[in-house]
């Protein structure tokens, strides 16, 4: 056996080995097995219970759009829109984690250290975050494919296996794509001093252009449109959008609807190919980029200045203020919903209520006119929806990780420790309720001052109740002993439940608002659930007091 | 509170007991006494209990059998007036590594109600003679093993407790600093604190403290004054002794 074949063997080993302890660490599988304090192990089925309930959620949105399309006689636009969703959530995923996935990440010296090549390195991270895309993949394609199969008479063995083979190979080209923006966002900003502040915003900069890219993508050639019509071309705009951005994904289409082997061949060997050509590119540059990033600039002699003293409580407060713009993962992560919030609410009035509705259906051929009451009582909830996604309060506990023991020997009640994390997260929350909901109000013009008043109350109590409702979650499922950050703020039970939990609970009270109002019922039924959420709110705050840590 | 030499007993512990999940005990009823002015070692193999025992007492693990009392109070029934007494300082401590170290120190100087100015004249002092003053204005992240060790221990001393907790401190310390904070435990006790801390090693416990503590899986084997359990032998033949055979 040649010494490049060796080579070659035990670099595969090293990849295996430590892609094995990658997932086993990232997914708690360790835990999960071994782990025999009881409550600790609860913790890991609570974020098993979350996932499943996330992906129940997505395998119930792709099967009811798939089975719409195909109802409707338009079966074949599946594949394309199956790709297209998948391609959105894989790139907007990645893009959120790879920043702290493959760089900077904690157990980095130890990686480096052993006798493994830096490719091994980045694809063992690569093939963590693509297990998990492949998660949200088959929770849109499965369902999907399933549909498809239903309504189209000539799905056979071969489309079954070349769908597997797309949905296999279908997170590659974006996954690429975001982990290089991230890898090249990582490079840039390990140049500057503030390297984190400009990590943070060149990380939004990429996500929100990629936002709005697609809303205008949506919105463009819909104003003539029938109906069913502009679904159809709405998907194949999303889906030809896509395309130009990576050309190869239409080979997947192709190779579905006209069940043809090479164009899939051609998908799997151009991704292939992209991709060790990102690894080859990345790995150059790797050592440098991370050192770069772990290393701290000191300054030059500290000289004692005056001490500006706190009580406790702000001391907390600030402390986790500190904790919070210091991470770039936790900013891009937990500050998504209040900067979509801002989005929404800035397109809102520059577009009026109908560009912005029109991101969600079609309201020009519908028509506003008959319903808008309605509407206009629940966007008060759908924006406390959107804003409760920037939930720290559901992480906040779990990132005390190793340095927990300070807050517990320090001569400070629980209580006030969870307060202080709970007024963080509505330092964040409550700004951004008063200047989206006032931006609305601009927008929507509402009747009386009785609708308009919803606008700013009712998120500003749902920011009460997100904030209250994450630091239950939070002291109820806490993880202390993560090597990476992100597996708290990304994929712990606590971040999923907080993080949707508060927005799926305030989508659902926007529609059963939305369906009073229609009723005739709007602003009662807007008043009459701001209350109930108040009034449930206190009610968790005071179970959350008696909680300890 | 006093015990029956008239010493006033800074921490009492009593029949203390940890286990974790359904695993054996790591601390097994668990009777000691640390006195006003004691420097108390603490020593022990590798997984004996004896950081289990510090962090009960610090009040930061949880336990259901027996009792800590510091200064006459409970550390389980009212662990804010205990807390407000103490420093602990775990083997690796790590610290907020976001904040920089002076913007951790006033953390810590908040927490405590520190005065301001006493706080800037404690900070400066304890600063310079760890020789750490110059990178207060760095991110801790930035720190060294040792620099972590030696902000920990000014945030234990700017609140001047009275006990003090320490999970094998020489860790990491540099020769001067293990100097200093020697000399900074004797001042402790001087001034009538008490220190209770583990150690690997056994040199330094037995020049330091007044009295030791031997614990065996879980178990104390021998505990007093320095002189009484270590007779003519060295500490180091005693805990080989104790540790192989249990005498």
């Amino acid at each position: 056996m040649g010494s490049n074949q060796t080579d070659h063997i035990s670099s595969l080993r090293g990849l295996w080995l430590i892609t094995k302890v990658q997932l086993l660490t990232s997914f708690g599988i360790n835990q999960l097995k071994y782990e025999k304090n009881r409550k600790k192990r609860g913790r890991y089925i609570g974020y098993l219970l979350g996932i499943t309930i996330l992906m129940c959620t997505l395998i119930g949105y792709s099967g009811t759009i798939g089975f719409g399309l195909g109802f409707t006689g338009m079966a074949d636009v599946i594949p394309s829109f199956a790709l297209t969703i998948t391609g959105i959530v894989t790139l907007m995923f990645t893009m959120l984690k790879s920043s702290v996935m493959l760089f900077g990440f904690r157990d980095y010296d130890m990686l480096m250290s052993l006798p493994v090549q830096n490719r091994m390195v980045i694809t063992s991270k690569f093939i963590c975050m693509y297990v998990i895309n492949l998660l949200f993949t088959f929770g849109i394609m499965i369902p999907m494919g399933i549909t498809y199969a239903i309504f189209v008479p000539e799905f056979n063995g071969l489309t079954i296996l070349l769908w597997v083979f797309g949905m296999l190979i279908g997170p590659f080209i974006p996954m690429t794509i975001a982990t290089m923006l991230g890898a090249i966002i990582a490079a840039v900003s390990s140049r500057f001093k503030h390297k984190n502040l400009l990590s943070i915003i060149l990380s939004y900069v990429a996500i929100v252009g990629i936002m709005i890219y697609t809303f205008y993508a949506n919105s463009t050639e819909k104003s003539d449109a029938a109906f069913l019509a502009d679904v159809s071309r709405l998907s194949g705009n999303i889906s030809a959008k896509i395309n130009a951005i990576y050309p190869p994904a239409r080979f997947f289409e192709r190779s579905i609807c006209d069940n043809q082997i090479l164009p899939m061949l051609l998908l799997i060997v151009i991704s292939i190919v992209w991709f060790l050509l990102f690894i080859n590119i990345v790995a150059i540059k790797y050592n440098r980029i991370n050192t770069r990033i772990i290393s701290q600039n000191t300054k030059t002699k500290y000289r004692m200045q005056e001490l500006k003293t706190s009580s406790p409580l702000i001391a907390l407060y600030k402390k986790e203020a500190a904790r919070f713009f210091s991470s770039v993962g936790y900013v891009i992560n937990c500050g998504m919903g209040i900067i979509m919030a801002l989005i929404l609410s800035i397109i809102s009035v520059v577009n009026g209520p109908e560009g912005m509705l029109s991101m969600f259906a079609d309201v020009k051929t519908t028509g506003l006119n008959g319903i808008m009451s309605g509407i206009t009582c629940a966007i008060p909830f759908f924006l406390s929806a959107v804003i409760s996604m920037t939930c720290t309060s559901a992480v906040s506990l779990s990132l005390e990780g190793k340095s927990l023991w300070i807050i517990k020997s320090l001569p400070i009640k629980t209580e006030k420790i969870l307060q202080s994390k709970i007024l963080f997260n509505l330092s964040l929350g409550i700004p951004a309720s008063i200047i989206c909901g006032s931006l609305l109000i601009a927008s929507f013009q509402p009747k009386s001052f009785f609708e308009g008043i919803w606008f700013l109350l009712t998120p500003i109590v749902f920011s009460f109740f997100s904030s209250i409702f994450g630091m239950l979650i939070n002291t109820k499922l806490p993880i202390y002993d993560w090597e990476n950050e992100i597996t708290v703020i990304k994929q712990s039970g606590s971040s999923m439940f907080g993080i949707f939990g508060g927005m799926l609970i305030g989508i659902i009270i926007s529609f059963i608002v939305m369906v009073l109002g229609f009723a005739g019922f709007a602003e009662i039924a807007a008043g009459g659930m701001t209350i109930l959420v108040a009034a449930i709110t206190i009610i968790i705050y005071k179970i959350v007091m008696r909680q300890a840590i | 509170m006093r015990d029956l030499c008239g010493g006033i007993v800074m921490i009492k512990i009593e029949n203390f007991s940890k286990q974790y999940g359904t695993g054996k005990k790591a601390v097994d009823s668990l009777t000691l006494e640390i006195e006003a002015g004691d420097i108390y070692g603490f020593i022990g193999h590798n997984g004996a209990g004896k950081t289990t025992t510090i962090k009960a007492i610090a009040g930061v693990l949880d336990f259901e059998e027996g009792k800590i009392l510091i200064d006459g109070h409970s550390i389980k029934d009212e662990p804010v007036v205990c807390k407000q007494m103490m420093a602990y300082i775990p083997d690796n401590p790590d610290l907020y590594e976001h904040l920089t170290g002076i913007q951790y120190l006033n953390f810590i100087g908040d927490i405590f109600d520190v005065e301001k100015k006493e706080r800037a004249e404690r900070i400066r002092h304890y600063g310079d003679l760890f020789d750490i003053t110059d990178s207060f204005g760095d991110l801790i992240s930035s720190y060294s093993h040792g620099m972590k060790q030696k902000l920990a221990l000014i945030s234990a001393f700017i609140h001047k407790p009275k006990v003090l907790l320490l999970d094998e401190p020489f860790v990491g310390l540099d020769p001067k600093a293990s100097l200093d904070l020697k000399k900074l435990m004797y001042e402790i006790c001087e001034e009538g604190g008490s220190i209770f801390f583990s150690t690997h090693v056994l040199e330094v416990a037995e020049k330091l403290c007044n009295k030791i503590a031997i614990i065996k899986e879980g178990r104390l084997m021998a505990s007093g004054d320095m002189e009484t359990v270590i007779q003519k032998h060295s500490l180091e033949e005693v805990f080989m002794e104790v540790i192989e055979n249990g005498q």
